[in-house]
């Protein structure tokens, strides 16, 4: 039994420990707001915070989670956060938006570290999240929109 | 879920709580016939209006029935808003839902089929859903006269409210005897010069639920009870058939539940990802 933290309550899930995070959430405790892109840490798509960290959820495995904090986007409550996905809504950041989870849950954590990026930081925090719709200008600017809102 | 449709820009904030959820398969109510055939399978619900395209529940929610599928090209929006500007409903009334596999009823008047591509939607659809907009706005119309007791044209409807003479109903009031009303045989649509909706900057209904991780909305996320899964590993080159298979170790892996060898390579079927 793996006992861990998931958006603020205790979970026990009972699965192998090389189980990656991305499964658990997904198949074990259905929560699909978490996306399957490429399994293989390329794409972004299963981009959760551990810790308020972001990291690759396909490549993390359960038995490394023990008694840490997951956050996933149907959790992720910090100002940073909320700053985030008002901007997203108000540029109409999404098209498909199967990816729009993993660069929310990354551009989050690059604004709760660096309030006002240059687009050099967005470039680095964000470039390993992918967008096959090519949203990359929106969400750029949505993450300066973001800055602007919580400066606010 | 989707949003709702909404004149002002920019889009209203997002809450923890999500939007207003609509009953999934709505409302049914009274079916009517003429130019609109009945809705396939929906089971009746007091008090509504009824249509193809157009369903209006007794809580004065205007639902629009997009026969087109929305992958981020805007066409849920789209349609929506073709129908609220006919209708004169109240943007932030109206919401979409997509319409059950129905090719008789649902199809892409270009394509024959029912099938959203080729960037048909809306030129296929630009006529069709204005008119249902506009038939949904003059059934209302007609019923809201009868109730009144007064010409059809001395009802006035705008922004979702029915008014006459020292009257007014929501859509929402006059949704069951809108239903029981004929179906126009004329319909005046209005000219662009007249559009309020039409041609403007709407913000898309699908966009909110994309922030908060749009659960449920693709065929990945979906999980039926008792389903399998199956993963399929290709050959190489195109045009390679199966020489054998060795699958002792995949069958003996917990979940396996089948190998099976398929023109497309070799599926592997199992009861989790």
């Amino acid at each position: 039994m793996i006992e861990f933290t998931l958006n603020g309550k205790t979970r026990q899930v009972d699965v192998e420990s090389d189980m990656p995070l991305l499964w658990v959430l997904r198949d074990e405790l259905q929560m699909t707001g978490t996306k399957f892109g490429c399994g293989v840490a390329s794409c972004g798509a299963c981009t959760v915070h551990l810790n308020g960290e972001p990291v690759r959820s396909c490549q993390t495995y359960i038995g490394d989670v023990e008694g840490l904090e997951v956050t996933t986007i149907e959790g992720v409550d910090s100002q940073a956060a909320s700053a985030v996905q008002t901007a997203w809504v108000e540029l109409q950041v999404p098209q498909c938006g199967y990816c729009q989870s993993g660069q929310i849950m990354s551009a989050s954590a690059l604004l709760a570290e660096t309030p006002k990026p240059t687009d050099d930081d967005i470039d680095a925090a964000m470039e390993g999240n992918l967008c096959r719709c090519a949203s990359y200008v929106r969400i750029r600017k949505a993450i300066h929109r973001a800055a602007e809102i919580m400066e606010a | 879920m989707l949003h709702y449709l909404s004149q002002y820009a920019p889009a209203p904030k997002p809450t923890r709580r999500g939007f207003l959820k609509l009953s999934a398969g709505a409302v049914g109510g009274l079916m009517i016939g003429g130019m609109m055939s009945r809705p396939s399978g929906a089971a009746g619900e007091a008090g509504s209006f009824a249509t193809p395209f157009v369903h209006i529940s007794p809580d004065n929610v205007v639902t629009v029935i997009s026969k087109h599928l929305d992958k981020g090209q805007g066409v849920a929006t789209g349609l929506a808003t073709l129908v609220a500007e006919e209708l004169d409903a109240d943007p932030a009334q109206v919401t979409v839902e997509f319409a059950p596999a129905d090719a008789e009823l649902y199809a892409n008047t270009l394509f024959g089929v029912q099938g959203t591509g080729g960037s048909t939607a809306m030129a296929n659809s630009f006529q069709q859903y204005r008119e249902a907009g506009a038939a949904a706005r003059a059934m209302l119309v007609a019923a809201a006269a009868e109730a009144w007791n007064i010409p059809a044209s001395d009802v006035h409807v705008a922004s979702g409210e029915i008014s006459g003479p020292g009257q007014k109903a929501t859509f929402g009031e006059m949704a069951e005897a809108a239903a029981g009303m004929d179906v126009p045989a004329d319909l005046t649509l209005k000219s662009p010069d007249q559009w309020s909706l039409i041609g403007h900057d709407m913000p898309r209904v699908d966009v909110p639920a994309k922030t908060q991780g749009a659960v449920g909305y693709y065929g990945m996320d979906v999980q039926l009870k008792d389903g399998l899964v199956a993963v399929t590993a290709r050959p190489p080159c195109a045009g390679a058939v199966v020489a054998s298979v060795y699958d002792d170790q995949a069958r003996g892996m917990p979940g396996v539940v089948d190998v099976l060898q398929i023109p497309q390579g070799v599926a592997v079927i199992a009861d989790n990802t």
